[in-house]
């Protein structure tokens, strides 16, 4: 009846979802699962699989699903239909892995860079983070400034795969 | 003393409030602007703002939190621990306030808190110190030239660290210039001091600290140790005591070193003794920690002494119980933090959009949230400790691993799934955990997520589209209201009103 795709941090799974009686099928990578899912409020769920039966809890905001059953917590994303709208920074787009305050810009647009050096300098809850080039290259844009306070996710810095670096860039 | 301020926010803010409550003690709290909502605050008999979300505009600002204790007319303060919990210059500025600092005297902590001082006293008491090169504003030059003699792996460290903080591995020495610029960085932005030294990494070593009490006639007992081998960017993540690692004779050796090095700085209140001990049984002093510490709870469940109440006793002037203290059982603490072991334990700050924590027989959770709150951006990333207690390790793992499955944080990424793996895991449970044991065996680690969970997930959202109102808290089946009290709740079969739902748009 429908199709969604999970998107479980950069894996994305792909699901084919039916109702059938009081119990949703849905199949994906070529197993099927047949979920009951009883609402109890707050949040809460029974979900019987088989002959198994648990308690899940749920929880959403905005475009973020979250979902705690038999010690797992998942967070996902969900898009109707095949792979779409499912933004991934481009393999050569350096991203922030947390929100923070941008402490140094170590490198500037245009310069070359090696695989590993510091770029930028995060600070988030007493740590500090350092992102490193993920490549040979060279710099095509740097979007934060010392002093800026960015969200995680945000892509900080965009490269170039250095010439002859052919074919491994992503 | 009948009112304590205590300066500090978290879990911790919320474990001395009970402390208080329960010896009859007024518990204020202070707050800065990103704290305004905090459990702490809700808490406490009254909460006095002292500042932007910046600690050094808050939670480190002394003169604040010396007149905010001055204003709520708190006759004692307690500053938990980090922040201030180690900084004689606070508790100097405490006592010359007329109040009480909960913790040692001023001279205590400067000379301990000053990692390259300390290691010369413990030297000169005749207590193995780890190779390396202390020595008061060491240079560049000075510190590069020592890491040649020594040779590589080192460690930089802060003289004004410690726990974890303003320490940089040095794995090659080409790594030493960058290790030393922001080493002396982070140090004089966190410890408003760059100083820095250099001990030997010992490679494979187990983090065992003694407990100690001492009170102000030269009482000192020991509680036996911590086990705090398992850690992860060098800060503790699992601790356990007793440590499965140490034998009677070992144990007595460790309780030994530590009480000497509380007689030779005159030790009043709590602190541990931290030491390095390599897998042969050879132990070196690492540091004193001045104040409580993060897994404290751990000694309190398996000896029944209650510390923080012992911190306010001390304080106020008590002598310690002669008999000694028998510990029993065993007892391990996890600490949940708000980060991302999948991405190199990366913070992650949030909302708390669920939250059930466990409980049941020995089980203990200290936690410093609730859901619904926003956890900020500025502090550290704990959020909380389980502790389990049992009468054998294997039946306290077993007790951890139920706890942490129960445990139910939703709308930040924790390391609740990691911590079950890592407690389930063969390494952890041969009891064999040295400082290495997470880089060893869970590099690269990413959550397992079983096929049948993924397709829950999606069914939640298949359902979840079609009724929101099962996602929303107190809001059942029954769109949002909630029945008045006796009033018999009618079973709402969910796919009622649903009727016949499709996912997607424009496909069928």
């Amino acid at each position: 009846m429908g199709e969604l795709t999970l998107h479980l941090g950069d894996r994305a799974v792909t699901c084919d979802v039916e109702r059938e009686g009081d119990d949703v099928v849905v199949r994906a990578g070529g197993g099927t699962h047949r979920v009951r899912l009883s609402p109890l409020g707050a949040g809460v769920l029974r979900v019987r699989m088989g002959d198994r039966s648990a308690i899940a809890t749920v929880a959403r905001q905005g475009e973020r699903w979250y979902l705690h059953l038999e010690g797992h917590t998942l967070e996902y994303r969900v898009a109707s239909g095949e792979r779409r709208g499912a933004p991934r920074p481009s393999g050569a787009g350096l991203v922030a892995p947390m929100p923070g305050l941008v402490t140094q810009v170590l490198a500037g647009v245009g310069d070359s860079v090696t695989v590993g050096q510091p770029l930028v300098i995060i600070e988030a809850m007493k740590m500090e983070h350092v992102i490193r080039a993920s490549l040979g290259g060279r710099i095509r844009a740097i979007n934060v400034r010392s002093g800026d306070q960015i969200e995680g996710g945000t892509v900080v810095v965009e490269m170039s795969p250095a010439e002859g670096a052919g074919g491994s860039a992503p | 003393m009948r009112k304590v301020l205590i300066a500090n926010r978290g879990e911790i803010a919320v474990r001395i409030i009970r402390a208080c409550r329960e010896l009859g003690l007024a518990a204020a709290a202070v707050y800065s602007e990103a704290d305004r909502d905090a459990l702490h605050v809700r808490l406490a008999d009254e909460a006095l703002p002292i500042g932007a979300a910046d600690p050094r505009e808050s939670y480190l600002n002394i003169g604040r939190l010396v007149d905010a204790a001055g204003a709520c007319g708190a006759d004692a303060v307690h500053p938990g621990y980090g922040f201030l919990a180690e900084s004689a210059a606070f508790a100097t500025a405490v006592r010359d306030a007329g109040l009480t600092f909960v913790g040692p005297p001023p001279e205590v902590i400067a000379a301990l808190g000053d990692k390259i001082e300390a290691r010369r006293t413990m030297e000169r008491a005749g207590i193995p110190v780890i190779p390396g090169y202390a020595a008061p504003d060491a240079s560049d030059g000075a510190l590069t030239a020592a890491a040649r003699r020594l040779g590589a792996p080192l460690l930089v460290k802060a003289a004004g660290g410690g726990g974890g903080r303003g320490v940089r591995p040095v794995e090659r020495l080409d790594d030493l210039p960058e290790a030393l610029e922001s080493a002396r960085r982070e140090a004089g932005a966190a410890f408003g001091s760059s100083a820095l030294y250099l001990e030997r990494h010992l490679p494979e070593v187990h983090h065992i600290e003694i407990q100690i009490l001492a009170d102000r006639e030269g009482t000192i007992c020991h509680l036996g140790e911590r086990e705090c081998s398992v850690q992860r960017r060098l800060q503790k993540l699992i601790e356990e005591t007793p440590s499965p690692f140490v034998a009677p004779p070992l144990r007595a050796r460790l309780a030994e070193a530590a009480v000497a090095a509380a007689e030779a700085v005159r030790y009043v209140n709590a602190g541990s003794v931290e030491f390095l001990v390599e897998p042969g049984g050879q132990f070196f002093f690492l540091e004193v920690n001045t104040r409580l510490q993060v897994e404290h709870p751990i000694t309190e469940v398996a000896t029944g002494v209650d510390l923080v109440k012992w911190q306010l006793r001390i304080a106020a002037g008590e002598s310690l119980p002669r008999e000694p203290v028998v510990p029993r059982g065993h007892a391990i603490e996890c600490r949940i933090y708000a980060e991302d072991p999948a991405q190199d334990f990366a913070p992650s700050p949030g909302p708390i959009l669920a939250l059930r924590e466990p409980g049941g027989p020995g089980i203990r959770v200290d936690s410093g949230v609730y859901e619904g709150w926003q956890i900020p951006v500025a502090y550290d990333p704990l959020l909380a400790k389980v502790v389990a207690w049992d009468r054998t390790r294997p039946e306290a793992i077993a007790r951890l691993r139920e706890a942490l499955r129960r445990y139910v944080l939703l709308g930040c990424r924790t390391n609740l799934t990691f911590l079950q793996d890592v407690v389930g895991h063969e390494a952890f449970r041969s009891g064999h955990t040295t400082t290495r044991v997470i880089e060893q065996h869970f590099r690269g680690w990413r959550p397992a997520v079983p096929d049948e969970i993924v397709a829950v997930a999606a069914a939640v959202a298949a359902l979840g589209e079609q009724d929101p109102a099962i996602l929303v808290r107190g809001a059942g089946g029954d769109g949002g209201r909630v029945p008045p009290r006796g009033e018999p709740q009618a079973f709402q079969d969910p796919w009622e009103g649903v009727g016949r739902w499709r996912m997607g748009a424009g496909r069928g």
